[in-house]
């Protein structure tokens, strides 16, 4: 009898236990994205013009950047704000990679989310100039398509244009030399394109 | 001795204290907490009017009503427990904006539902579809208040009887058993 109460205990306490050893490492509010994996939601958006040294690829004002013709490029896109204050410790690895990898097929960009213009490109001048856009994302219709659920959020695409990881919170330089390696050692057929065009810089407004 | 029932109960009482219904921070943050100086006399930026102004509300009763209904039933992911209709963050607007744009572009109710779904996956409903492993969720509460029920019950009933086999402070056990012999041999009550 004790033998078949104890058994009975078990049975019940430790599915309870399982459940909460589960949750004791999990974050309550981190919310699983079901992007990875997955074609990233295209966009089409114009580049915001700054003071800052756009050496690398020296986009001109009112061009728009169009991810679809992004295919065969590693795409790194980070969403950040001015008044966010872990956005700007991303600054310094994004601008270093950007020019490292300005002469392989990687493009960086990061989309302004919930701020103003004026403010982004006064912080990026007073940071000493940025090596890649920053992309104005009107009405959050990009960041929201993305499952924005905060900044900073950073998405590397692959090749084919799939989203292949989703990074909440700041990004250190290791992490985006990891998956940029990795994407860019991955096979990829030009017939898998959706378009011929390879320049992420179109000559029409928005 | 420890009941049986003792162990779960505790469990449960552990459960609700878990830091599974805590508030921990996370590392990403979604409102203007510190702005910053405007841009400095003649900084150059694409005029952009429109820019983090949310789709407005519409004279078109109709209309409003869906991007309501549709609000209603998405989670906030900035309040998390609350639907993007009642939360007040900026997030929140822009989604009922997008969803009002939505609407305006074509799209079904349950088509923008779904292309809410494709970006933050199930987790935006409030009320997930009750299918497959989310039956789950709307099962599991029945079932372990069923459970706890029969267990209380069960418990119980087993305590009452103990109760009534065990002798009386005070009477010697020989006077017990002589008692309960006349009560078996009396004649039945009219």
């Amino acid at each position: 009898m004790n033998t078949k109460r104890m058994l009975l205990g078990l049975l019940i306490t430790v599915p309870f236990i399982a459940l909460l050893a589960w949750g004791l490492d999990r974050d309550p509010r981190f919310i699983p994205s079901p992007l990875p994996g997955r074609e990233a939601p295209d966009f089409s958006l114009p580049i915001m013009e700054t003071s800052g040294d756009f050496s690398v690829r020296e986009p001109g004002p009112g061009e728009v950047v169009d991810l679809s013709e992004l295919r065969g490029q590693v795409v790194v896109v980070n969403f950040w704000a001015s008044w966010c204050l872990t956005c700007r410790s991303e600054h310094v690895p994004l601008s270093r990679l950007a020019e490292q990898y300005a002469h392989e097929d990687v493009q960086f960009f990061r989309i302004l989310y919930n701020d103003r213009a004026e403010n982004a490109a006064s912080l990026i001048d007073r940071m000493g100039g940025q090596s890649y856009p920053t992309l104005l994302d009107s009405r959050s219709g990009t960041a929201i398509r993305y499952g924005l659920t905060g900044v900073p959020e950073t998405f590397f695409i692959s090749r084919s244009g799939t989203v292949a990881h989703k990074q909440v919170g700041p990004v250190s330089h290791d992490l985006i030399v990891q998956w940029v390696d990795r994407l860019l050692e991955e096979e990829w057929s030009p017939a898998e394109a959706d378009s011929d065009e390879a320049s992420p810089v179109a000559s029409e407004g928005q | 001795m420890i009941r049986p029932w003792v162990i779960p109960a505790l469990v449960v009482v552990l459960a609700l204290a878990s830091p599974l219904s805590g508030d921990a921070a996370t590392e990403t943050t979604m409102g203007p907490q510190a702005q910053e100086s405007a841009v400095p006399p003649g900084q150059t930026v694409i005029p952009d009017p429109d820019q983090f102004e949310a789709a407005a509300p519409t004279d078109d009763a109709e209309l409003e009503a869906q991007v309501r209904k549709l609000a209603r039933q998405l989670r906030c992911p900035t309040c998390q427990a609350l639907s993007i209709a009642d939360s007040p963050s900026e997030l929140a607007r822009e989604m009922e904006g997008v969803i009002r744009l939505r609407l305006q572009e074509g799209m079904t109710p349950e088509e923008v539902r779904e292309s809410f779904v494709d970006a933050y996956g199930e987790w935006v409903l409030l009320s997930p579809d009750p299918a497959g492993f989310n039956l789950l969720v709307y099962i599991l509460p029945f079932a372990v208040l069923f459970m706890g029920g029969g267990i209380v019950v069960v418990g119980m009933r087993r305590w009452l009887a103990a109760g009534e086999d065990e002798p009386v402070e005070g009477v010697p056990e020989e006077e017990m058993q002589e008692e309960e012999v006349l009560v078996e041999q009396a004649p039945p009550a009219r």
